[in-house]
């Protein structure tokens, strides 16, 4: 269990680059926290220099309290999963997961103890005369969990664990990974390009974009309330839809206008939007927001907006429907299964105005 | 009957693919035993010498035993005994072990450390310290040979298995140094970092992982270095000189061709012996070249 807290973090490398700008971050004991964000947005460096793999170029890092940024990795009581999973490839499972108790020098009866019990926990108590290279992979990602839990560590550090198994595994071992922390009650960091992960296992997440935090929260006010375009944009999928748009008063109401849609301002939000009137805006609708009139749900606006079907995909549970707007702009909608559109249609949809975003379009942030 | 002619026309084509293919890599194989055969001629001429009459063999060539074949009575093991009984050639044998094996040891021990420190240490001038070392791949030894041995006289190590085991130490070192930390470097960067996570210091990455995953490469440098030493016959009869006590087999070896180049008999016998070392240790060490040692670390 460990308070672990980014302050002003910032990493530059020596070609001038920065890796990581001015990162605060609050991580809670027994908090399951996960990094997003695409390749390259800093959340591994981010994880590395917790770690003691990096130093920062400036700022302070934080261990329950004591400053940690000239201690050594091995100095800071923490457990790191590597996506390669790194496991010593000379040693068998038994004595990779010994290792670490090995060079602290813990007596040989209880490493064989502590090994046993992680190892039943994970379910490889028959593998651990192995090498890994007689392991699959779904075995050598256990295999380095447990690495990680016999030290019994302050946190867990996970460097997208999950990444090398295959689809069907990856739902299997995601649930573990929970279960896991759950059971063990430490702070997890994990760091993930994959939004479906961190929606699943965070109990907050950590959005990141080219070296900047751009949000903090639960995984549900992530998905509903986000702050800007890359973060509505990168949790969900299929992702937001996007449009140009600019507020218009017209009588009493409040209309977003954007091209080929124009959409009321429900009344309740009417004293919000007005300052924003005539400023170039962004609209933000969820695929799922979008119904089929004949299946919609009651509340939703009665407006119907006309579009052209380009391609359904049919999953079963839902369709995804591409649409294309008289203006030419495109969207997605997810609908009800019973619709059954057909490519080149020409069909009615309701967007539910209950549930929209609007983001100014010069800063990307989403309108006070 | 269709099925029939079909079988018979694939049985045909396997065998029209197998003619082909054998055809294909007949160049290759013809040219692979050519090669192995021309360079083992000289080795089974001295095989063959070291077996003959003294007499015989400085009036023919080592060839003519295949006239009359299978002819048992041309050969005889006198030679050898000769060579191991009176002309020091034990002595020799026991001063050349002593010299290769700590030459080959030292070497490797202070390599091995340095290369690891030149690829996973971070600490200013590295890569700098790095190309100076492979700069001194092109240094002649002869150079050093002079300043070497005069610092050697004032030092008293000249003559002694000591100052043999350093000089080999220096020359062996650069290949060395270069060698491993090419291996070394190669190492997965995870593994290095999972170590330093689990409470590893340098030491023990050092000892624990990377010797472990460096032995191809360190067997491949010992192989290297103990046959370099074995066969030098230069640094020895410089630091050395002609002390008989301490003189490793390529010296007694260069003394038994006699004066006028006489006694072949013994310098082909002895010869085969020096032969069997070397080829002792490539064969113990061979099996550490295997590769794939790597295997199931990371991903691949």
């Amino acid at each position: 269990m460990a308070h672990i807290v980014f302050e002003q973090v910032t990493k530059q490398y020596d070609n001038g680059f920065v890796a990581v700008k001015d990162l605060n971050l609050d991580i809670g004991e027994d908090e399951f926290l996960v990094l997003v964000g695409p390749s390259g947005c800093g959340k591994t460096t981010s994880l590395r220099m917790l770690a003691g793999l990096e130093d920062s170029s400036s700022g302070h890092i934080y261990i329950d309290g004591q400053r940690v940024n000239e201690k050594s990795p091995r100095d800071r009581d923490i457990a790191m999963v590597f996506q390669s999973y790194a496991l010593y490839p000379h040693m068998s499972v038994f004595e990779n997961m010994a290792f670490s108790l090995q060079l602290q020098g813990t007596a040989k009866d209880e490493i064989h103890q502590r090994v046993q019990a992680a190892a039943t926990q994970l379910g490889i108590e028959q593998l651990l005369d192995r090498k890994p290279k007689q392991l699959s992979g779904g075995q050598r990602q256990r295999v380095a969990v447990g690495r990680a839990i016999v030290r019994d560590p302050a946190a867990f550090l996970m460097d997208e664990p999950l990444s090398n198994l295959d689809a069907k595994l990856r739902v299997q071992a995601r649930a573990e990974l929970s279960k896991l922390h759950k059971k063990l009650g430490t702070t997890f960091i994990y760091v993930t390009h994959d939004q479906v992960e961190a929606m699943t296992m965070g109990s907050r997440i950590a959005v990141m974009n080219q070296g900047i935090l751009q949000q903090v929260d639960t995984p549900q006010n992530l998905y509903d309330q986000p702050n800007n375009v890359f973060v509505a944009g990168f949790m969900g999928s299929p992702a937001m839809n996007f449009f140009d748009a600019v507020l218009k008063p017209d009588d009493n109401d409040l209309w977003i206008d954007a091209g080929a849609l124009r959409l009321p301002v429900p009344e309740t939000l009417r004293s919000r939007y007005q300052p924003h009137i005539g400023t170039p805006l962004i609209l933000g609708i969820r695929p799922e927001n979008i119904y089929n009139p004949k299946f919609a749900p009651p509340g939703v606006n009665p407006l119907a907006v006309e579009a052209t079907v380009s391609v359904v995909e049919m999953m079963g549970h839902e369709e995804i429907v591409y649409l294309t707007l008289p203006d030419g702009s495109e969207f997605l909608a997810r609908i009800d299964p019973r619709s059954r559109f057909t490519a080149g249609a020409s069909i009615q949809v309701l967007f539910d105005m209950n549930r929209f975003h609007l983001f100014d379009k010069a800063s990307e942030h989403v309108l006070a | 009957m269709t099925g029939v002619t079909k079988l018979r026309s694939s049985q045909s084509r396997t065998v029209a693919d197998r003619l082909e293919t054998w055809l294909t890599a007949a160049p290759v194989h013809f040219t692979v035993i050519a090669l192995a055969l021309l360079w083992t001629l000289p080795t089974a001429g001295l095989l063959i010498s070291s077996l003959r009459q003294p007499e015989v063999l400085l009036e023919t060539g080592w060839w003519t035993v295949l006239t009359p074949p299978l002819d048992l009575n041309q050969f005889h093991l006198g030679n050898y005994a000769a060579v191991l009984s009176g002309q020091g050639m034990a002595q020799a044998f026991l001063n050349s072990l002593i010299i290769s094996i700590p030459a080959t040891i030292m070497p490797i021990a202070i390599a091995t450390f340095a290369a690891y420190a030149l690829a996973w240490m971070q600490f200013p001038g590295r890569q700098i310290l790095f190309i100076i070392i492979v700069g001194l791949l092109v240094v002649p030894l002869q150079m050093t040979l002079i300043p070497v041995l005069r610092a050697y006289n004032t030092l008293g190590l000249s003559g002694t298995f000591l100052g043999v085991w350093l000089a080999h130490t220096g020359y062996g070192m650069p290949l060395g140094i270069y060698l491993l930390r090419n291996y070394i470097g190669t190492l997965p960067r995870d593994l290095i970092e999972a170590a330093a996570v689990d409470g590893a210091s340098h030491l023990k990455i050092f000892t624990r992982i990377v010797v472990p995953l460096s032995t191809p490469a360190i067997a491949s440098f010992a192989v290297f270095q103990f046959l370099w030493v074995w066969n030098d016959l230069l640094v020895a009869l410089v630091y050395l000189g002609g002390n008989q006590t301490v003189a490793p087999v390529t010296l007694v070896l260069r003394n038994l061709v006699g004066d006028r180049g006489q006694d072949w008999h013994l310098l082909t016998a002895g010869a085969f012996i020096s032969m069997i070392v070397p080829l002792l240790v490539f064969f113990a060490l061979q099996r550490y070249f295997v590769r794939g040692l790597l295997a199931g670390s990371v991903k691949g």
